[in-house]
């Protein structure tokens, strides 16, 4: 292996490292269980609640838990640029979803979808921001949380059963996962005093 | 042959930059090498190093002018972030050749 292939799988070694925390996985896994559940209960307005409380306790969960720990970094431009665009293609693909969800159940067809899956549809939009995620940020866990999130939509299609169980099961593998990285992270990461802040 | 190859590779180890040989620097430099900046936490939490060595090593890479140490108060805290000058990339990148040409002479002989 040459120089330059070795400096970029070390560049590519820091950044999985940046994402090792779990608080990601535990926030966006913990919301769609909380979003899934609310359905089940009929509350349905918790996909409105829930995702922006989970936007904003992100950063502050990473500053409160993972910098003291990890630190801070901010990668070269090339992965800035690709980070970026990345998850604007996730956001827009994101609101086209939900937008096009919206829009066949508002006026009450699915011409596209055969009408067996109709209760698992949530879950695959889902699915597709979670292989957006997995593309854009190079995290192959997010992947395994989208095929997570097929298999709950097939599972929850073939019962026609509740929507809600497929987000909840869904969410609540990637929660799960989020929660057991989550103390890994902290069980091998001390809080560190930086000497040169002194 | 095996003389003159000999010589050639002590000529090529003698080159190498010391300050940069040094494996605790080495890892410091690689990884300041492939991101813009870290902080200094972030490069102990990478490489393992202590605190006050990792604080020694990068006195003196910043003293060699290899490393740029930019100190700012974060909410009312120090807080200490790092890159690499221009000359640290050039002198890790010349640094990284002189290794490779010396493994590849060593491995042609």
């Amino acid at each position: 292996m040459g120089a330059r292939s070795e400096l970029a799988a070390t560049e590519a070694r820091v950044f999985q490292a940046y994402w090792q925390d779990g608080v990601l996985d535990l926030l966006a896994g913990g919301s769609t269980l909380l979003i899934g559940l609310g359905w089940l209960a009929g509350f349905v307005l918790a996909s409105v609640v829930v995702p922006p409380l989970a936007i904003v306790s992100w950063p502050i969960l990473r500053q409160r838990i993972t910098h003291p720990r990890l630190g801070r970094v901010r990668f070269n431009a090339h992965r800035r640029f690709r980070m970026r665009h990345g998850m604007i293609a996730v956001l827009s693909l994101g609101v086209l979803l939900f937008g096009f969800f919206a829009l066949h159940f508002g006026v009450g067809h699915l011409p596209p979808f055969p009408r067996w899956l109709a209760p698992g549809i949530p879950a695959l939009l889902l699915a597709a921001l979670a292989l957006s995620a997995a593309e854009a940020l190079r995290l192959a866990r997010f992947a395994l949380y989208g095929i997570g999130f097929i298999a709950a939509a097939l599972v929850v299609s073939g019962l026609d059963a509740d929507p809600g169980w497929a987000l909840a099961g869904g969410g609540a593998i990637a929660a799960a996962n989020g929660a057991r990285m989550l103390v890994a992270f902290l069980r091998d990461f001390p809080m560190l005093a930086a000497e040169m802040d002194k | 042959m095996t003389i003159r190859a000999t010589r050639v590779d002590a000529q090529a180890i003698a080159s190498l930059d010391r300050t940069l040989h040094e494996p605790a620097r080495l890892g410091v430099i690689a990884c300041l090498y492939v991101v813009d900046e870290a902080d200094f936490v972030f490069l102990q939490s990478q490489t393992g190093i202590s605190g006050g060595n990792l604080s020694s090593h990068l006195k003196r890479l910043a003293s060699e002018g290899c490393v740029t140490v930019r100190k700012e108060f974060d909410e009312g805290k120090p807080h200490t972030t790092l890159s690499l000058t221009a000359d640290g990339r050039a002198r890790f990148e010349a640094y990284l050749r002189t290794l490779h040409d010396m493994l590849g002479a060593l491995k042609a002989e």
